[in-house]
């Protein structure tokens, strides 16, 4: 029975995988490139001729590159401190675009306060409260390391044309980032592939978005991404 | 002493018909309620030919005219009846010039069958016993004339004419009803006797009389329609049903004036007692539906196997009259495991306040090695968790074939414990029981795949960390996800697929991680609506 059971999730999951099953080729790489299979905890060098799922990662050091190979011929160049999920190269339709958009927006809704609220005064101790600082400060550097990688990825979505993906990618890193703002600069990518595919009104949002954001935290910084999203947004008004 | 009786009989029976006209209006609200009647009515008809009604002049005496109506009549719409007519009047004019001569003698005997109708035009927009009418109706009058020049008293010498005429009425009256049987009327119409207002026996006739009524109440609500909503009730989550209507009631108030409802609902057996929805106003002619629920007991609890209950509603109407309708409809009660596929309903078999489940998870917490404050005390727990339910022997097992019966069971946690075996609900619950049970949150996923024919359902559970720790538990992100917790703020959870309960904890967390990431996230499931995710509150 256990073994029935066994082998008939395997079915479920393997076919799971396959549905949407991508597979993409290592055709050429230069320098550091690290690959991680699936769910496992550990990168292992990449190699020529590897073949890569959907499930699975890349990524690339300083001055590493990398060239893949899709099912239908196309190629695809990931440059050097970028991070790639494959599953960020599948077909994204529009209508998916926005369908995950706008769950998104329904889930920045949030549930409805109720009428009385529990309102807690002054609290003056909290036990644990410093090992979770020191936890949080130690992920800081990381979490911008990430942060950067995962730009740098999805900015080669966007050059190699893959603009609904890039949407999609610059979306979930400001929902996974939400303390990194970059002065703005994933808003402003936002609006050019928004405007690449030819929808100026979510193009001008993001562009006010990415303004509203520089005014913010990088108020005072000498920052292009404001200088641009302006010029954006008054050649769209246009 | 005879004049002080006299007196004392009037004050009393004024005093009577003015609470009865007082009473009326409590029970017999809304005009006259029954449906048919008949009526007698002495009345006075003064038709053209006549100079006076009544006037006595020296040795002339003229009666204009005099006699009775009897009716009857029958409702055929709300406040419009037909009326059936027939009478008989005398006229007389007569001067007696001595003992043995008169002069002039005329004598006219009129004898209408009228056909008509009358509209209760006040009915339904008052409360009052008082209830005035128009009416209007066409017959045959049949009339007799006697002209006798004068003559001897003992001799007659003149002419007889004899004949009969069509013609109509238009009028108008008043109905006091004292109760729902019984009402003085008040009429007065004019007579158009051969379609000639200025014709010798035209003319207005007026009296007063009473009205005997009959038959079928006039209705005052009427209960346009029942519908079910709930047919079938689940015990495991019948508090459920006392804030869900089962049925909705739709009333409609026949009256012009606004009345209140209460509608009383109870399952005959199983509620614990009658559920009021409280008096509802609704106002004339209008339709309104009302939601009803009821109060399930642990009565429900104690089904064995599914059997019809019934509903019983009972709707209660107020306007100055009370008005009681009761209707009946039929529920499916289940039997305690069972489940109807809602995912929602699912979290009522999560019982962490169950006994057996409580000392179960407590004893296992107290062999662990966690410290308050540990960041992956929850992690920890779980894992613990789900490696001693592993060493139990506890077994995947499919929900047995039961024919024709297309809903789910479901095992309570200790069911599943005893039973050492469920499907992935079962084990979904039991998991959920006793995380939950211990201070950690959980929640289900299920998937409805479109691809596939059955859905699916896996576990998540809150270690507690916040988003940006997940570290701690993986170096690999795709193996959690961070989403907000209870109180909003967005922590980190770990997906377990129940099912694979033998392959212990790392096995079951890495599918569970795996078919969330192709279900949500490359496949777009959650945003596509066919995973969801329900909180287990």
């Amino acid at each position: 029975m256990k073994i029935i059971l066994i082998l008939a999730l395997n079915i479920i999951i393997t076919s799971q995988a396959l549905y949407a099953a991508q597979q993409v080729k290592i055709i050429a790489l230069a320098g550091d490139v690290k690959i991680r299979r699936g769910l496992d905890e550990h990168w292992q060098t990449a190699s020529n001729a590897v073949t890569l799922e959907n499930i699975d990662t890349i990524l690339t050091g300083e001055a590493g590159e990398v060239t893949l190979k899709m099912e239908n011929g196309d190629k695809f160049t990931l440059g050097s401190n970028s991070i790639l999920d494959i599953a960020d190269l599948r077909e994204i339709t529009e209508r998916e675009l926005f369908l995950y958009l706008m769950s998104q927006k329904i889930d920045k809704i949030g549930p409805r306060e109720g009428k009385t609220k529990l309102k807690i005064g002054r609290v003056n101790v909290v036990h644990g409260e410093l090992k979770s600082d020191s936890a949080k400060l130690n992920s800081q550097p990381d979490q911008r390391t990430d942060w950067l990688l995962e730009k740098n990825g999805a900015r080669a979505l966007f050059g190699q044309n893959y603009t609904t993906n890039a949407i999609f990618k610059f979306n979930k890193i400001l929902l996974k980032y939400p303390d990194i703002t970059g002065c703005g600069e994933l808003n402003f990518h936002i609006g050019q592939a928004f405007e690449k595919l030819n929808k100026p009104g979510q193009a001008a949002d993001a562009y006010k978005q990415a303004i509203k954001i520089n005014s913010g935290d990088c108020a005072g910084e000498t920052s292009s991404w404001v200088v641009q999203s302006e010029a954006a947004l008054k050649q769209l008004n246009q | 002493m005879v004049r002080f009786f006299e007196k004392k009989v009037v004050m009393t029976m004024l005093v009577l018909t003015c609470a009865i006209i007082m009473d009326s209006e409590m029970l017999n609200a809304q005009g006259i309620s029954r449906k048919n009647g008949i009526g007698f009515r002495p009345s006075f008809w003064k038709t053209n030919r006549s100079e006076a009604l009544i006037s006595v002049s020296g040795s002339r005496v003229e009666l204009g005219g005099a006699g009775t109506w009897f009716t009857f009549f029958s409702r055929f719409n709300n406040d419009w009846f037909y009326e059936f007519q027939f009478g008989a009047f005398a006229s007389v004019v007569a001067k007696r010039v001595s003992d043995s001569v008169i002069e002039d003698e005329d004598v006219t005997l009129i004898i209408p069958f009228l056909l008509g109708a009358r509209y209760d035009f006040w009915a339904t927009r008052n409360q009052s016993a008082l209830q005035p009418y128009f009416s209007f109706g066409a017959g045959p009058y049949w009339i007799t004339n006697v002209d006798r020049p004068g003559t001897d008293v003992g001799t007659f010498t003149g002419t007889v004419d004899s004949g009969m005429m069509t013609g109509g009425y238009l009028g108008g009256g008043l109905n006091i009803a004292l109760t729902s049987w019984l009402a003085f009327n008040f009429d007065l119409k004019y007579h158009f006797v051969d379609w000639d207002r200025s014709a010798d026996y035209s003319g207005i006739n007026f009296g007063a009389g009473v009205n005997f009524m009959w038959g079928q109440k006039r209705e005052l609500i009427r209960v346009v329609g029942v519908k079910t909503i709930v047919s079938d009730i689940y015990p495991a989550y019948y508090q459920f049903y006392n804030s869900y209507p089962l049925a909705m009631v739709t009333i409609k108030n026949m009256s012009g004036s606004s009345i209140e409802v209460n509608i009383r609902s109870n399952i005959r057996y199983f509620s614990e007692r009658p559920k009021e929805t409280g008096f509802i106003k609704i106002k004339g002619k209008e339709t309104k539906d009302i939601p009803i629920t009821t109060i399930l007991g642990n009565k429900i609890r104690q089904v064995k196997q599914r059997e019809n209950a019934v509903i019983d509603i009972s709707v209660e109407a107020r306007a100055g009259s009370k008005v009681t309708k009761k209707v009946s409809s039929l529920v499916m009660i289940h039997n305690p495991n069972s489940w109807n596929g809602e995912m929602d309903k699912l979290v009522f078999f999560v019982k962490s306040d169950d006994d057996r489940i409580l000392n179960w998870g407590r004893s296992l917490v107290n062999g662990l090695e966690t410290e308050t404050g540990d960041f992956l005390r929850n992690f920890t727990i779980a894992k613990a968790v789900f490696d001693t339910l592993s060493s139990t022997n506890i077994r995947y097992h499919s929900d047995p074939n039961i024919p024709f019966y297309r809903d789910d069971r479901v095992n309570f946690a200790h069911e599943t414990i005893d039973l050492k075996s469920g499907d992935c609900d079962d084990l979904v619950v039991l998991y959920a029981s006793i995380l939950e049970s211990l201070g950690i949150n959980t929640a289900f996923v299920e998937v409805r795949d479109p691809e596939k024919e059955l859905a699916h359902l896996f576990l998540l559970f809150d270690t507690g960390l916040s988003a940006d720790m997940g570290n701690l538990i993986s170096s690999n992100e795709k193996r959690y996800l961070t989403r907000n917790n209870r109180v909003g703020k967005k922590t980190v959870w770990i997906p377990v697929e129940t099912t694979l309960i033998n392959d212990g904890f790392e096995s079951a967390w890495k599918t569970g991680a795996l078919e969330f990431l192709q279900n949500t996230e490359i496949r777009s499931g959650l945003a596509e609506g066919w995973v969801n995710i329900i909180e287990v509150e």
